[in-house]
């Protein structure tokens, strides 16, 4: 007669007599590192038990997780489900995998698993992510790179790539991490920000972006902020989009910190550039998601505060003129993305003076 | 020998058209199905559907409507279907509960599309002018396969306005047979299911916010469709619903509204003779309804669905 697994455990239990001494030990589950769904589905076939674990490279393991951690053969429910621990703040990095729950390749890709038990034992730390200082010609980005290497040693740089697109494809292709920071050539960190945010793996396609201060006007939103970038998603951005943001993502998580001050005032060229590029996007509308209240709002600021600061005059050309291409180009895909090109920004700063 | 679909294989979309609370609807069934895609703004139900249809990368895909808020226990069902049954052409429903009344039932539901059958269908606002069944509603069109599991929870009534239009549709749409206006008489003679549902829209709701401007809608759908000459196929235009509202019903405030609902029960009664109140439940009365209600289930399987802890 031919029994279910349960009811066979049932019959040994009937037939069995317990003896209190300990002959042996659960043998503990074999480990797979993994990273991509081939490599799971490879683990998934040739694990000699019907659980075992994953771990991806993406993580740093916890010395004190314990991997000889078993469940009961009795425990029916628990060794058919795949079992999720802590990486850091969320359940996205070490798995119990079962054998008899297949995770497929949109939930590995997520890293969301339907059928799961959430543990909250802390099994790892997500591996930080790497950042890259992106500079061209701002005359203060040496000063800003150096400040930067002091917090973070391992900050790497790309200079003088032309066009703020390839500017980013290129410092993506840096990267070996799923996400990776962006810090702007004039960009100043706060003391208080530290690169510590951690992105739960489902939303490796976000783009995160963090509020800085501007030093002509002081508005704070996401002008300038240092941002949290999709490697692969950048890599692979739409570069026929003038705004560069969303071209990478139309997820986006504005973060409500402040990471920098955008020091853009640094010389009149680098700050006319600077206005003129953010108040035509304000005025163009290319941005998705903006409010018109609130742009209204920082045009005015723009166009009219901080003739007192470091180049605040040439702040307020540029807003100006920014503004007046935007409004005057709304729609026109080919003109605004002329504002990614900083030499025919250079051309019309020219003629504007 | 059973074919065993999964909730997680398939694209899950999520259709928004003006709801006042669409964004946070989407953001938890972000957090809940991260790779949820988005069709927002597209009128018409048909074409919306075939928005979604062409958004999604699998054969078949999953729509949460826009007032939707899914459970966390969808994303890990499966079906055992027969490997005789063809899937080909059926849409799979499950049921929803309504926060204003408690009912659950497809309307609202989540429901499972063939890819290819939507982007073929006519219905709504692209139905064949003959095709008197597909003008209102995809239900007298589609073939289905009715689930008793409640996996969502409807929250239409965030605004006055979306709650007294969900209502109104609903106060128009159970009123017809098959997408037709019927005479009284065979109004009576309705699926006891879909009376009993359409009277607890008439009568429960307002312990909720906004729950008595679904009742009045609910009411007002209902006569308009069997008691005056109105054009029911209107009901599936939401700018012909939002016109309406701003014009008619928008100027009621909120202390003329319970004399409102009154009156139109009074007519109802009077007109079509149902077995409803003049005066709604109120607000303890529509919590004790709720309480102890059990929706019927949707197959002849089992007698009720599933009682929510």
């Amino acid at each position: 007669m031919e029994r279910s697994e349960s009811e066979e455990i049932k019959r040994i239990d009937e037939i069995t007599k317990e003896i209190e001494i300990v002959a042996s030990y659960p043998r503990p589950y074999e480990i797979f590192y993994a990273d991509t769904y081939d490599q799971y589905v490879q683990a998934l076939e040739t694990s000699k038990q019907d659980l075992f674990w994953i771990v991806p490279n993406t993580v740093t393991l916890e010395t004190s997780f314990d991997f000889n951690w078993t469940i009961d053969h009795h425990n029916q429910y628990d060794r058919r489900i795949n079992h999720v621990f802590l990486n850091g703040k969320y359940h996205d990095g070490v798995i119990l995998c079962s054998k008899y729950l297949k995770i497929s390749a949109r939930e590995w890709q997520f890293k969301f698993i339907a059928g799961k038990k959430e543990h909250n034992t802390v099994a790892s730390m997500p591996n930080t992510y790497d950042i890259v200082f992106i500079s061209y010609q701002e005359p203060n980005a040496d000063e800003n790179y150096a400040k930067l290497l002091e917090k973070v040693p391992t900050a790497k740089r790309v200079h003088g790539v032309k066009g703020i697109h390839q500017a980013h494809i290129a410092a993506a292709k840096l990267c070996n991490t799923p996400m990776f920071w962006i810090v702007d050539g004039d960009a100043e960190i706060v003391e208080s920000f530290n690169f510590d945010y951690q992105v739960p793996a489902w939303q490796y396609n976000h783009v995160h972006v963090w509020r800085s201060k501007n030093p002509i006007n002081g508005l704070i939103y996401g002008y300038g902020g240092i941002k949290l970038f999709p490697t692969q998603l950048t890599q692979s951005m739409d570069t026929n989009k003038p705004d560069m943001t969303t071209s990478i993502s139309d997820k986006f998580v504005a973060v409500k910190e402040i990471s920098n001050i955008t020091a853009f005032n640094v010389d009149a060229f680098s700050t006319w550039r600077s206005s003129f590029r953010e108040c035509c996007k304000l005025s163009s509308k290319v941005i998705d998601r903006q409010k018109d209240d609130e742009t209204e709002l920082r045009l005015k600021i723009w166009t009219t505060i901080g003739k007192d600061k470091a180049f605040g005059e040439h702040a307020i050309s540029g807003a100006k003129a920014g503004m007046a291409y935007g409004s005057a180009n709304n729609g026109n895909i080919e003109a605004l993305k002329k504002i990614n090109d900083f030499d025919w920004l250079k051309d019309r700063f020219d003629g504007n003076l | 020998m059973a074919k065993t679909f999964r909730v997680i294989d398939y694209d899950i979309v999520y259709l928004s058209y003006d709801e006042p609370n669409a964004e946070q609807n989407y953001a938890d069934l972000c957090k809940k199905v991260p790779w949820a895609k988005r069709v927002h703004g597209v009128k018409g139900s048909d074409s919306a559907h075939k928005a979604a249809a062409n958004l999604s990368e699998t054969d078949r895909f999953i729509t949460v409507d826009g007032d939707n808020r899914i459970r966390d226990d969808f994303l890990s069902q499966s079906i055992d279907f027969d490997t005789n049954v063809d899937l080909t052409n059926k849409v799979i429903s499950w049921t929803a509960k309504n926060a204003i009344n408690g009912l659950s039932y497809g309307n609202g539901g989540l429901k499972c599309w063939p890819k290819e059958y939507v982007l073929d269908m006519r219905t709504h606002e692209n139905a064949d002018p003959d095709n008197i069944h597909a003008q209102v509603d995809f239900c007298w069109n589609t073939e289905y396969i009715q689930m008793n599991g409640t996996f969502s929870d409807i929250y239409n009534n965030a605004s006055p306005k979306q709650a007294w239009r969900a209502g109104f549709r609903e106060g128009v749409k159970m009123a017809l047979d098959r997408g037709m206006r019927v005479n009284i008489e065979d109004f009576h003679k309705n699926h006891w299911k879909n009376l009993h549902r359409l009277y607890i829209w008439l009568m429960i709701g307002a312990d909720v916010e906004n729950g008595m401007w679904a009742i009045y809608g609910a009411r007002e759908g209902l006569w308009r469709t069997m008691c005056t000459d109105w054009d029911f196929v209107n009901v599936r235009d939401f700018e012909y619903l939002n016109d309406f509202y701003n014009t008619e019903i928008a100027p009621i405030t909120e202390e003329e509204l319970p004399d409102r609902v009154e009156d139109m029960g009074a007519l109802l009664i009077n007109e079509l003779n149902i077995p409803i109140a003049e005066t709604p439940f109120d607000a303890g009365g529509s919590r004790f309804f709720k309480t102890v209600y059990q929706n019927p289930a949707r197959d002849n399987s089992k007698q009720f669905l599933d009682r929510e802890v």
